[in-house]
């Protein structure tokens, strides 16, 4: 889990130059790269399941909505129609919100687009739970360590999909009250898993 | 309250529904955008969302359990290695047989008038180095059920060869020892 911060502030010098790098990626890409494809994908699918974790709740339809998404991106990408390299991100983006409008059109053309391109995902599986094991297991322990409140606010949050409103109600407490508990919970959790995996070989 | 990590609440409140839609769209665009110090932590957040999920799963995100979810646990497939610890004193650990995904190690504390326990885990060699807060108690027996993922117990055994367990209690606003464990890590065979 890469969690130790960048500088505070990327400078416009270092953001032209992560375009410029990312340009170069999406051509190797395009002109065939299978390896430049996948890391395009694992770096941008954490944004992805970001973006459809505030719109879904299930993990599963979390987990579907991104693999159309980048199953879409890797068509784009093997068939030359990104438009402009250094600005892929937006692209994804885009590829992202027309998902999200046509999710139900899209639902029929999934058979055709796995047949084609599901080999581009075969990097997922080994950012699988299943395939960290020790890091899910240091997760664990640092869960472990935050009130069991703390514990609960995080599964209604984060795994449940929930709004801070519909936790609030579900404890009776103040919604400002439940941002708070997220907030620190995740500071906590995210000095605990530096420390444990800094601490790592 | 000061923010520690600010990009990090900024994904929260963006999760949560706190924005606005301009403010949403806005932080949607950044998203995609390659700025580090977000990146970070939306890769930090997606991993510990996912891995939740499958700890939520596995039924260990409490680090206490009662009989009764120990038995729904083994009732869903699971594979549940339950432990006496018996008397508060030394013990061995034994290995564990292979396949087991939750180790649950049973205190029989007799505990009727507390809820929860914290456990304070003590390395020789770095002393105290983590509490596990508020595990339950469970109301029926009075026993403390401690579980773990199988991944993390044998990861605490390999970490040191003597780790001591401080069961403590909370009773008239005070913290109590109510037990100690001393657990040594299997010999090798």
């Amino acid at each position: 889990m890469q969690v130790v911060p960048p500088s505070p502030q990327q400078t416009e010098q270092q953001q032209a130059q992560s375009w410029a790098q990312l340009a170069e990626k999406v051509r190797a890409a395009a002109s065939g790269d299978r390896s430049e494809e996948a890391a395009l994908c694992a770096q941008f699918a954490p944004a992805v399941r970001t973006f459809a974790r505030r719109r879904l709740r299930s993990a599963e339809a979390i987990e579907e909505f991104a693999q159309d998404v980048l199953l879409l991106v890797i068509q784009a990408l093997r068939s030359g129609t990104v438009a402009d390299p250094a600005r892929f991100g937006g692209f994804v983006l885009g590829v992202c919100r027309n998902v999200a409008r046509e999710r139900a059109r899209l639902r029929d053309r999934r058979d055709a687009l796995w047949e084609a391109y599901a080999s581009g995902l075969d990097w997922m599986e080994a950012d699988a739970p299943a395939r960290n094991a020790d890091e899910v297991a240091l997760l664990e322990d640092c869960l472990g360590q935050l009130s069991a409140r703390a514990r609960v606010v995080v599964r209604h949050a984060y795994v449940e999909g929930e709004s801070s409103q519909q936790i609030a109600a579900r404890l009776a407490v103040q919604e400002g009250h439940v941002r708070v508990i997220r907030h620190r919970a995740l500071w906590t959790l995210r000095d605990c898993l530096s420390t444990k995996l800094g601490a790592a070989p | 309250m000061t923010d520690r990590y600010p990009e990090l609440s900024l994904i929260d409140d963006y999760l949560s529904g706190r924005m606005s839609e301009p403010e949403r769209d806005a932080f949607e665009e950044r998203l995609f955008d390659l700025e580090a110090a977000l990146q970070v932590e939306v890769a930090f957040l997606d991993r510990l969302a996912r891995f939740t999920h499958h700890i939520v799963a596995l039924g260990t995100l409490h680090p206490g359990l009662t009989r009764a979810e120990v038995d729904h646990l083994r009732a869903a497939g699971r594979c549940v290695e339950l432990r006496e610890l018996g008397t508060p004193g030394t013990i061995t650990a034994q290995p564990l047989a292979p396949g087991t995904e939750v180790v649950v190690q049973r205190a029989d504390l007799r505990l009727f008038d507390v809820d929860s326990v914290d456990l304070e885990i003590v390395l020789p060699e770095l002393g105290h180095v983590k509490t596990l807060r508020e595990l339950k108690v469970d109301p029926s027996d009075g026993a403390v059920y401690a579980c773990c993922d199988a991944t993390l117990f044998q990861m605490a055994l390999e970490q040191s060869p003597q780790t001591t367990f401080r069961v403590v209690a909370v009773r008239d606003g005070r913290r109590e020892t109510v037990a100690q464990y001393e657990l040594l890590a299997p010999l090798p065979a």
